[in-house]
């Protein structure tokens, strides 16, 4: 991404301010600068004192956080550029963030570094990178602190809002929803377009209990259960991922907020899914129900679940939906519509047991890939919103 | 041993292990052997296998201040070179910079020692400033815990010496290590994960690196 910088060329190293400030070495700063020393001296890439004192460092006391503050009140007391920023766009704040130096914020904050900036691999802003910010880089209260301090400094939300949903961190959720806006709930993913509730219900990396948290805050903050996401998804709203992968509470708390219960979504041909109603414990069926409507019918009606409480009610949905009487159905491993007939019946055998058995991790790929319009695109833009720092490593400074 | 001086012994002997009197006692920072073998005529420019000269082994002798301060000032004073230099290029100030003694320096620095000096065989290490903040000089291998940062007085005082002294507040290292750098470290990171043969790439960054992203 960075290939104009080649980090054998001959360069500038770093000068004995930098070297202090990135060891937090905060008493030796008034007087290299009484003596002359240049403030904002970088190193090719743009590594001034002020970004490398809020870098993090492994060991001794440069981890202390205090010891980071009073370098950075040190610096910005001298003089130096709070808006100072590496070639990649990444400042100071940017760091802080990273690694949970919630203390930090509020200094650079009022000397005037921008909270806006975007930096790093994925344009990030302070917020986005405190919000994904890894456990082993800002573990315990840490994060929380750091997100705190940003959003006081007045740093715009609706970015990292969807950073949160996706990962599934409530704690971080209440104070962005807070002081927050419904134009923060109603506004999309840059590249996935969806909501932050539709994030919150597709999310593969938030675990149960914290999706529900999630879902449930984001909905009595008002976001809407029926919204879908933009473009090149096929209309999937929140609901479709919930049944989809099989959340039956999530989908019973999107249904009681109003969400359509017969919203259709559109396959990679544009042609129509049929929208599952799906309530309650018959949820997990949606999954087979969609892959293909008449064997999911046909499980509901004669399989293992013919049985289970709301049977009915789901198989008369699916008659009203058009379902259960049609000849046709998907075959999702080519994507083309199959006429019923063209199943062979050991194939409708080995499915219907398939179905029984659950969803296989597989067919939840597929229709992953499915619902993400296509795939590469999906897979990337999940990657990039994903936890962790891969751009903020922790610098060894005397290794 | 000054009976021994008086009886004509030869204070330039050499031990089986090549020290003379003189690198033993500057070595232990010993001034009450120092100064009475500098008296007798010893020679000041004797060297270790190291390199090191009576006043390097002062310089970075494990005594006190002002213990160490007068053995070096009375090397300085018997006409000791103030720039001599090991085999690795520290000189004594160098050496005392690294080591934070920072009432050496103003002794070293009027006895004309040369502020802007670099360590390293070629000179391309840090000066005394830089090495008094707390560098490594040496690129590659492991280690590290002789010079953990040390946010003590010692730091301050040594760079406050050195300042007035008049140290150049602005000299950079010269070796450029990807150590230093975001941007420059993370591409480094990925090209020694990809191609792990990288000659430079070995020199620069430890494998640690890769097993860390």
């Amino acid at each position: 991404m960075h290939a104009a910088l080649n980090p054998l060329a001959k360069a500038a190293g770093p000068s004995a301010l930098l070297l202090a400030a990135k060891a937090g070495l905060a008493t030796l700063v008034a007087p290299l600068v009484a003596a002359g020393a240049e403030l904002e001296h970088a190193l090719a890439d743009g590594t001034t004192a002020l970004v490398g004192a809020c870098q993090s460092w492994p060991q001794g006391a440069a981890t202390d956080e205090a010891a980071k503050a009073a370098t950075v009140s040190a610096l910005l007391a001298a003089g130096a550029k709070a808006t100072a920023a590496l070639l990649d766009g990444r400042t100071a704040l940017h760091f802080a963030a990273a690694f949970g130096f919630a203390t930090l914020v509020a200094p650079l904050a009022a000397a005037g570094a921008d909270v806006e900036a975007c930096g790093g691999e994925g344009g990030e802003a302070a917020l986005v990178v405190a919000a994904k910010s890894a456990d082993s880089h800002a573990g315990g209260t840490k994060r929380l602190a750091t997100v705190e301090e940003l959003l006081a400094a007045g740093a715009s939300r609706p970015a990292a809002l969807q950073v949160v949903a996706h990962l599934g961190r409530p704690k971080l959720l209440a104070p962005m929803l807070a002081g927050g806006s419904n134009a923060d709930l109603k506004a999309r993913h840059a590249t996935l377009r969806m909501t932050a509730l539709v994030l919150a219900v597709r999310s593969s990396v938030a675990d149960d209990g914290a999706k529900e948290l999630v879902v449930r805050m984001l909905l009595e903050a008002g976001a809407d259960a029926a919204s879908s996401a933009e473009d090149g998804s096929g209309g999937w709203t929140a609901l479709h991922f919930g049944a989809t992968f099989a959340q039956a509470r999530l989908v019973e708390l999107l249904a009681k907020a109003g969400a359509e219960l017969d919203a259709t979504v559109t396959g990679p041909s544009g042609k129509e899914y049929i929208m599952i109603p799906a309530v309650n414990s018959l949820t997990h069926l949606c999954f087979s129900s969609l892959r293909n409507v008449r064997h999911g019918a046909l499980a509901l009606a004669e399989g293992p679940f013919a049985g289970v409480e709301g049977a009915a009610e789901f198989a008369a949905a699916m008659r009203d939906a058009g379902a259960l009487n049609s000849e046709w159905g998907w075959n999702l491993d080519t994507g083309a519509r199959t006429s019923v007939a063209e199943v062979s019946a050991a194939e409708a055998g080995a499915e219907a047991e398939e179905a029984a058995e659950g969803t296989s991790a597989e067919e939840l790929a597929q229709w992953r890939a499915l619902a993400n319009g296509g795939g590469d695109a999906g897979a990337a833009a999940d990657a990039a919103m994903g936890g962790g720092n891969s751009g903020y490593m922790v610098y060894n400074f005397y290794e | 041993m000054q009976a021994l001086v008086a009886s004509g012994a030869n204070v330039n002997a050499v031990r089986s292990d090549g020290l003379t009197a003189l690198l033993w006692a500057a070595q232990r920072g010993t001034y009450a052997l120092v100064a009475p073998l500098v008296a007798a005529g010893a020679d000041v420019e004797e060297r270790t296998s190291a390199g090191h000269t009576a006043l390097l082994l002062a310089a970075s002798a494990a005594v006190q201040g002002h213990v160490a301060g007068r053995t070096v000032a009375a090397l300085l004073a018997a006409g000791a070179a103030v720039d001599a230099a090991d085999n690795a290029g520290h000189t004594a100030l160098l050496l005392a910079a690294q080591a934070g003694r920072a009432s050496l320096v103003p002794l070293l620095a009027s006895a004309g020692a040369d502020l802007e000096r670099r360590a390293g065989a070629q000179g391309g290490g840090p000066t005394a400033l830089l090495a008094a903040i707390g560098t490594k000089t040496s690129a590659g291998g492991g280690g590290g815990g002789d010079s953990v940062p040390d946010p003590g007085d010692r730091k301050r005082a040594t760079v406050t010496a050195l300042i007035a002294a008049g140290s150049d507040a602005n000299a950079t290292l010269r070796e450029v290590r990807a150590v230093w750098s975001p941007i420059a470290r993370e591409q480094l990171s990925t090209a020694t994960c990809h191609f792990n043969s990288a000659p430079q790439a070995d020199l620069l960054i430890s494998a640690r690196l890769c097993t860390r992203r």
